[in-house]
């Protein structure tokens, strides 16, 4: 087990490697630095430029500055940021909390909708509530979810007089604000993948239903509840997990629209920011961390395959 | 008691209601003290810095509220004297102010002439890497003869000087130990103004409190200010129309729902912030087809700026000449006639009587541009010119435009501070911030006359032969300047708007 646990964790560095490697040559590819985005439309005087260019030092050739990078990194200082000039490392500590809590809360929304609704459907599979059940989700699933938030916000605001609080709220700061601030934007990315969730539990427990096993639990005379609660859910569980572990890892990175639409000063505006303003540094980090919680991530699914498939245990 | 006694009595109750209503009346023309405003920006400063900002735009919503200057213009544009009492100009080249007493920074010490000398050398300085060094570069040095006395040295006399003391380029004063204890002023806040700050997460939010030694007695009526930045338009709109932000900005097209709204006051104009922008078409006039004079004048000729401004911004902005009408008497309300067939004529002297094609860049993250752009792109359409238009991300289109790798672009500006930026700025084939790459040198020496011209009448004439010649030229296509849009719940009182800076929160009050 610790020596699975020592192999998946030196993934990490080769991965971590590339993604650094290749984000410092895209953002080198990508025209226009931190200095014309500075100094916008009033840019001049070109020795003013090379000046600001040397201060900040992206005059020097891209294998220097990735060396240099690379040395800081490795020593734990990922920088600063070209804008703020705040450490690179304090401004995604500020960021990801917000989204951290942001996608937790995303997840239950969708888990605690997705799968007993997926279950009722398969369940009562040909009935008339099952299909106008799974037709209201393809509806969901159809909707983008900016629009689904920015609906939200006009209904609450509108009719209800709500507005929910904006910008950094944390959870274990000010849980009661906290939760008010979370519950439009969690709605409008959980009901989306939620609706995911639905549809493949759905498929995965009708698949799993048909199995013989299933044919024999019931003729063995067990309760349906506990032929589907304990037989089958267990093993269609398995590509559900997939799919919520790829959707958290895909959501840590920021669910950039959702996050600009309540104001949620979060990782999705944070990269979008770097990115938009050339700042080197914070993009470097923000896409290091998110290449180390996929990585983390997917060992985190592969632990879960292991503790619900038995039969992987033995290898 | 007997009939007469009681007589007096249903006139003494109506002598008190009425006393009682007129206090009540008179009561409530005066501004309350206490409580916190909310405000909704559409931007926040990356940093906090008044002399490394370039963003003066985003920047400018906070900084004018913390730091101040040694002028400030008044509603009618005047100048004024802010931190500094009096001036005067003791030769064409050197002037002379005497600072206010008893102003102190939010760290409690006296701000004094050493400070104004220490301000104004750290932004020349090239080690602050100030953006702004260009526009003061003009000063030769600064001196502090006493306490209260501050003498500048320019190199040249400079119409536009006086005019920067009251902003917003970089003309605050800050304090030196502030400077010195944090390395910058990047992520903390030292001045003299009317709000301290308390706290700041850049591009979340920033509180703000009242100067408790605010110089000016009396002000700020306000306990604080609580800033949120939220980038999308209609979650400031329902955050106002919710009572979750007492003040905000909204654009041209909605305007119709702020209206609409019974809690909400619009107030529009050109002198309201992100007011007075100059939306322009600029070709490269070092390109061919654009080098030719009777190309750009042919284009000219066939835009029809009242239906861009009706169209675009429904009907909110005013058509406008290189120098928006907003500014002040010099700017000539220019008389822009659309004719298709003399366009075409002059197309055919330069050599295209079929028309030509070319590509228009424009940026995305700028919609009101990009409508410009497609109406453009219809009109030029009648005389044969094909523009293909690009929309290219802001990083980019700045590298290409600054750049001079562009046939066409479609730009707005902001609001500046003075006419010498629409004139030499934009057009001196010197100017490192020269617009259209018009390099041919033929306005040269009008523009530099005009940034010389000390004298306010000469300046005046200068400043519209300029402006003639410009048109004649034609290496900027204008088009419009356009209103900005701000928005207050009921209670908010006494703000006095300006495109450039919001001072005008330390007179307000909270009406409830």
């Amino acid at each position: 087990m610790l020596r699975f646990l020592s192999q998946r964790l030196l993934v990490l560095v080769p991965v971590l490697l590339g993604v650094s490697m290749l984000s410092f040559l895209l953002l080198y590819l990508i025209p226009g630095d931190v200095v014309d985005i500075l100094m916008g439309q009033e840019s001049g005087e070109p020795a003013r430029l090379a000046e600001m260019r040397r201060l900040f030092g992206i005059d020097r050739s891209l294998p220097a500055r990735y060396a240099e990078w690379l040395g800081e990194a490795l020593r734990g200082d990922l920088g600063r940021s070209f804008v703020t000039k705040r450490p690179v490392l304090s401004e995604i500590m500020t960021a990801f909390p917000v989204t951290l809590q942001l996608t937790a809360a995303s997840l239950l929304v969708a888990l605690a909708a997705g799968l007993p609704l997926g279950i009722l459907v398969a369940v009562r599979r040909g009935r008339a509530s099952s299909i106008g059940i799974s037709l209201l989700v393809l509806l969901v699933l159809s909707v983008p979810s900016f629009w689904l938030g920015i609906l939200l916000i006009l209904v609450t605001s509108l009719y209800l007089h709500w507005f929910p609080p904006q910008g950094l709220v944390l959870l274990w700061v000010q849980p009661v604000e906290a939760l008010k601030q979370l519950l439009l934007p969690s709605l409008a990315l959980g009901l989306a993948l939620g609706a995911m969730v639905m549809r493949m539990t759905r498929s995965c427990i009708l698949e799993v239903l048909a199995q013989d096993y299933v044919r024999t639990a019931r003729a063995k005379g067990i309760a349906e509840t506990l032929v589907i609660g304990h037989h089958a859910l267990r093993n269609a569980l398995i590509p559900v997990v997939t799919l919520v572990g790829l959707q958290f890892g895909y959501l840590l990175g920021g669910a950039i629209v959702i996050e600009e639409i309540f104001s949620l000063p979060g990782m999705g505006r944070l990269v979008l920011r770097s990115i938009a303003q050339r700042d080197f540094p914070l993009v470097q980090g923000v896409l290091l961390l998110a290449g180390t919680g996929v990585v983390l991530l997917n060992l985190c699914v592969d632990m879960l395959y292991l503790a619900l498939d038995p039969r992987l245990r033995r290898r | 008691m007997t009939r007469r006694t009681t007589r007096w009595i249903p006139a003494l109750c109506v002598a008190l209601l009425a006393a009682v209503t007129l206090a009540g009346a008179v009561e409530a023309q005066q501004p309350k003290r206490g409580g916190i405003l909310n405000i909704a920006d559409p931007v926040g400063p990356p940093v906090l810095d008044p002399h490394k900002d370039g963003s003066y735009q985003s920047s400018g919503m906070v900084l004018t509220i913390m730091y101040e200057g040694l002028l400030i213009r008044d509603e009618k544009g005047e100048l004024r004297g802010h931190l500094a009492e009096t001036w005067k100009a003791v030769s064409p080249t050197v002037y002379e102010f005497k600072i206010r007493r008893g102003v102190t920074f939010h760290n409690g010490r006296e701000m004094d002439s050493s400070d104004v000398k220490y301000s104004f050398e750290r932004v020349i300085e090239p080690k602050t890497g100030s953006p702004f060094r260009a526009i003061w570069s003009v000063i030769d040095k600064v001196e502090a003869p006493d306490k209260w006395t501050v003498r500048f040295t320019l190199k040249y006399p400079s119409a536009p000087f006086l005019n920067y003391l009251a902003g917003p380029y970089a003309h605050q004063i800050v304090a030196k130990e502030a400077v010195e204890q944090h390395g910058d002023l990047n992520q903390v806040a030292v001045g003299t103004g009317p709000f301290k700050l308390v706290e700041y997460v850049p591009d979340s939010h920033l509180k703000l409190e009242r100067h408790a030694g605010y110089w000016k007695k009396g002000v700020p009526y306000l306990d604080g200010l609580n800033i949120r930045i939220v980038k999308d338009e209609s979650a400031r709109l329902a955050a106002a129309r919710a009572g979750a932000t007492d003040m905000t900005y909204v654009t041209a097209v909605n305007a119709p729902a702020v209206k609409a709204d019974r809690n909400l006051t619009l107030v529009e104009g050109d002198n309201v912030f992100y007011g007075m922008t100059l939306a322009q078409f600029i070709p490269n006039a070092s390109k061919a087809p654009f080098t030719d004079q009777r190309v750009r004048q042919a284009m000219n000729l066939s835009i029809d700026r009242k239906e861009m401004v009706d169209t675009v911004v429904f009907g909110s902005g005013v058509v406008s000449g290189p120098i928006p009408p907003g500014m002040g008497p010099f700017a000539v309300k220019p008389d822009y006639r659309v004719d298709v067939e003399r366009a075409k004529a002059l197309l055919r002297e330069a050599g295209h009587p079929n028309g030509f094609k070319a590509t228009a860049k424009v940026s995305p993250q700028y919609p009101l541009d990009v409508a410009d752009c497609q109406m453009i792109k219809a009109q030029l359409g009648k005389i044969g010119i094909e523009l293909e238009i690009q929309l290219v991300e802001w990083g980019q289109f700045l590298k290409e435009w600054l750049g001079g790798n562009y046939d066409t672009v479609c730009l707005t500006s902001g609001p500046l501070a003075d006419p010498d930026a629409f004139t030499y700025d934009y057009f001196h084939s010197k100017s490192p911030r020269n617009r259209a790459k018009f390099v041919t040198g033929e306005l040269d020496d009008i523009v530099t006359q005009a940034r010389q011209a000390v004298d306010p009448a000469k300046r005046r004439e200068l400043l519209v032969e300029a402006q003639r010649r410009i048109q004649e030229l034609a290496p900027v296509i204008y088009l419009y300047s356009a209103n900005g849009f701000e928005v207050h719940r009921t209670p908010v009182k006494g703000y006095k708007p300006n495109r450039i800076s919001r001072y005008g929160l330390s007179e307000t009050w909270l009406d409830k």
